[in-house]
C-alpha cells in the first residue's frame, strides 16, 4: 500500500521513538501526514496513538517521564526549532472528552486569541470568534447567546466549542484525540461532516478506533499495533488489505 | 433449582451466621465513636461558653478602644498587631505557597524535587512553634538586627503558615480537571498564562477558604511571636525595631499579673481570640463547601 504521491507532505515523522524507563509505546515509526486530508490514525488501546499526537505539538515536552527520539518535521522544519508555544498555535489539538473552560461561550474561543497577549479590537475580536464558530458549524445555534457558560452546553455542542477554540488560532494542522467517543448518535454525525468539512481548510490528523468514523471520513489511514505503524494506506486500500493486523483488527473493530 | 441449592450450600447461611456478629461489631463501633465525639464535644463546648462567658461579663468598650499594657489600659493595640503580624505572615507565605504549589502540581519537575518540596512542607508542619519563635529569636532579631518588630513576627508566622497553605492551595490545584490544563497548553498558553488564567481562578475558592485556615491558625499563635514580635504597650512605630501587641499575649500575660483587672483582659482577648478563629474557621468552611 504507497501512500499518494502527488499530495504535499506538511509533517514527516522520521525514526519517532518515545519510551519510557519500563515501557517503549512507539518504536522508531515513520509516517507522512498530508496537507488538507484527514490522516488517521487507528489502532487498539494502549498502541500508542495518544502519545503520538502529543508529541506532535510537543505536549509530552511536559512529561519528563517520556523520552523522546527521532526526528518530526513539520514544513520541512524540525519540530525541536520551534518555540513549542508556537508549534501549538500551528498543530491545534481537540481532546477526546468536551472540556469547555468555565465561562462564556465567547470567551473560550477568544481564550486562544487573549493569551497571545495582543491587544485586538473588540470588531476585529468578535470577526475571528464568530468565524471560529461558523468554522465548527456552531454560530447559527448559538448566535445571540454567547455569553452563556461554555459549560451548559450538550457534550456535542461542548465538543464543537473545543473545535471552535482550537480553530480560532487558524492553525494549519487540527489533531483530534477520539473526538467522538464521549458522544452520542446525533452528536458524532455532526462531527463527522464537520471533519469532512474542516479538511478543505486544515490538515486533519485523527485518532480513532471508531472504524465507522473512519470510514466516513479518512483519505489515508494508518494501523498503529504495539507502537509500530503495521499498514497504511488511502482510505479504500485500507479496508481491503490482505494484511493480518489490518484483518484481525477490522474483524475486532466491526 | 438447582442454582438456588448450591447458592445456599455455598456458604449462604455462615454469611447470615457471620453477620449477626457483624451487627454486633458495628453497634459497638459505632457506640464508642458516639462516646469520644460526645467527650470532644462536652470539652469544647465548656471551654467555649467558660470563655465566652468570662469575656462577656467583663468586656469594657474603653478595653476595645484604648491601647494596653496588660494589666492597664484596653487591647486595641493588641488586636491591631495581631492582624498586622497575621497580614504580615500572609504576605511572606502566600507567594512562595502558590508558586510551591504549582510547582508541585504541574508534575514536569522529575519528581524528586516535588516529593523534596512535599517532605519539606510535612516537617514544618510539625515543628514546634517555640522552636520556629526561637530560630527567629537568633536569625532575624540578633543576627539581622531587625529587633523585636512586625517583619520579624511576620517571618515567623509565615513559617507556621506556609505549610497549610501551600497544602491547601495543591488541594484545590489539583481539583482543577487535567484535561482543562492540557488544553490551555495545546491553544499555546506558557506557565504563566495557565497559571493566570486556569490555576488561580478556577482554585480562587479554595485558596481562598485555606487563607481563611491558615489566618485563623496564625492568629492564635503565642510562642513564636514572644520572640520575633515582643510586645508593645502601644501600637508599633514600624516594621522594624518596633515590638508589636497581639491577644495571645495579653492571654499569657494577663493571666500571670497579680491584679483583676489584667484577668479581665486577659479573659476579653481569650473570647475575641475565639470568637475570630471560630468565625474564620466557620467562613472557610462555608466558602469551601462542596470542594
Amino acid at each position: 500500500m504507497e501512500e499518494k504521491g502527488k499530495v504535499e507532505k506538511i509533517i514527516e515523522i522520521e525514526g519517532l521513538k518515545i519510551e519510557t524507563k519500563k515501557k517503549v509505546i512507539l518504536d522508531g515509526v515513520d509516517l507522512n501526514i498530508f496537507r488538507n486530508s484527514v490522516n488517521t490514525i487507528v489502532g487498539p488501546s494502549g498502541s500508542g496513538k495518544s502519545t503520538l499526537l502529543r508529541s506532535l505539538n510537543r505536549l509530552l515536552d511536559m512529561e519528563p517521564s517520556m523520552d523522546v527520539s527521532g526526528d518530526v518535521l513539520f514544513e520541512k522544519r524540525n519540530i525541536r526549532d520551534y518555540d513549542p508555544v508556537e508549534l501549538r498555535r500551528e498543530i491545534g489539538l481537540v481532546f477526546q472528552k468536551p472540556n469547555p473552560f468555565p465561562m462564556s461561550i465567547y470567551d473560550n474561543v477568544a481564550f486562544g486569541l487573549r493569551i497571545q497577549g495582543k491587544k485586538l479590537k473588540k470588531e476585529e475580536m468578535d470577526k475571528l470568534v464568530n468565524r471560529a464558530l461558523e468554522d465548527a458549524d456552531l454560530y447559527e445555534e448559538l448566535k445571540g447567546n454567547l455569553k452563556q457558560m461554555g459549560t451548559s452546553l450538550s457534550g456535542g455542542q461542548q465538543q464543537r466549542l473545543c473545535i471552535a477554540r482550537a480553530l480560532v488560532l487558524r492553525p494549519k494542522v487540527l489533531m483530534f484525540d477520539e473526538p467522538t467517543s464521549a458522544l452520542d448518535p446525533i452528536a458524532k454525525g455532526k462531527i463527522v461532516d464537520l471533519i469532512r468539512a474542516l479538511k478543505q481548510k486544515f490538515t486533519v490528523i485523527l485518532v480513532t478506533h471508531d472504524m465507522s468514523l473512519t470510514r466516513k471520513v479518512s483519505d489515508y489511514t494508518n494501523l498503529i499495533y504495539e507502537g509500530k505503524f503495521v499498514a497504511k494506506g488511502t482510505g479504500t486500500e485500507f479496508f481491503e488489505s490482505e494484511i493480518e493486523e489490518v484483518k484481525d483488527f477490522l474483524s475486532e473493530a466491526d | 433449582m438447582k442454582v438456588t441449592d448450591s447458592y445456599a450450600e455455598s456458604g449462604h447461611e455462615i454469611q447470615w451466621k457471620n453477620l449477626g456478629s457483624r451487627k454486633i461489631k458495628d453497634k459497638i463501633a459505632y457506640g464508642l465513636s458516639y462516646v469520644v465525639l460526645g467527650i470532644m464535644v462536652v470539652i469544647l463546648v465548656s471551654i467555649f461558653i467558660y470563655i465566652l462567658d468570662s469575656g462577656a461579663s467583663h468586656i469594657t468598650l474603653n478595653m476595645l478602644i484604648t491601647p494596653g499594657n496588660t494589666a492597664t489600659g484596653g487591647v486595641l493595640n493588641a488586636i491591631v498587631g495581631t492582624w498586622e503580624l497575621v497580614g504580615m505572615g500572609l504576605l511572606f507565605s502566600l507567594p512562595p505557597s502558590i508558586l510551591g504549589a504549582l510547582y508541585v502540581v504541574n508534575g514536569r519537575s522529575n519528581g524528586t524535587l516535588s516529593m523534596a518540596a512535599r517532605l519539606f512542607t510535612d516537617v514544618l508542619t510539625s515543628v514546634p512553634s517555640i522552636v520556629i519563635g526561637f530560630f527567629a529569636f537568633i536569625v532575624l532579631v540578633q543576627r539581622l538586627n531587625m529587633g523585636y518588630s512586625l517583619i520579624a513576627g511576620g517571618i515567623a508566622l509565615s513559617v507556621m503558615m506556609l505549610p497549610y497553605l501551600m497544602r491547601i492551595i495543591e488541594i484545590s490545584f489539583r481539583n482543577i480537571p487535567k484535561e482543562q490544563i492540557e488544553n490551555a497548553y495545546a491553544l499555546g498558553a506558557d506557565d504563566i498564562r495557565v497559571a493566570s488564567r486556569i490555576y488561580l481562578p478556577q482554585a480562587k475558592v479554595g485558596m481562598f477558604s485555606g487563607i481563611l485556615l491558615a489566618v485563623s491558625i496564625a492568629a492564635g499563635e503565642t510562642a513564636q511571636l514572644l520572640y520575633s514580635a515582643g510586645w508593645n504597650n502601644n501600637y508599633a512605630t514600624g516594621f522594624l525595631h518596633s515590638g508589636v501587641g497581639y491577644l495571645t499575649y495579653v492571654v499569657w500575660n494577663g493571666i500571670n499579673y497579680p491584679t483583676t483587672y489584667s484577668h479581665y483582659l486577659a479573659y476579653v482577648s481569650a473570647m475575641l481570640l475565639i470568637l475570630s478563629v471560630t468565625g474564620l474557621i466557620a467562613l472557610s468552611k462555608y466558602i469551601g463547601r462542596g470542594k
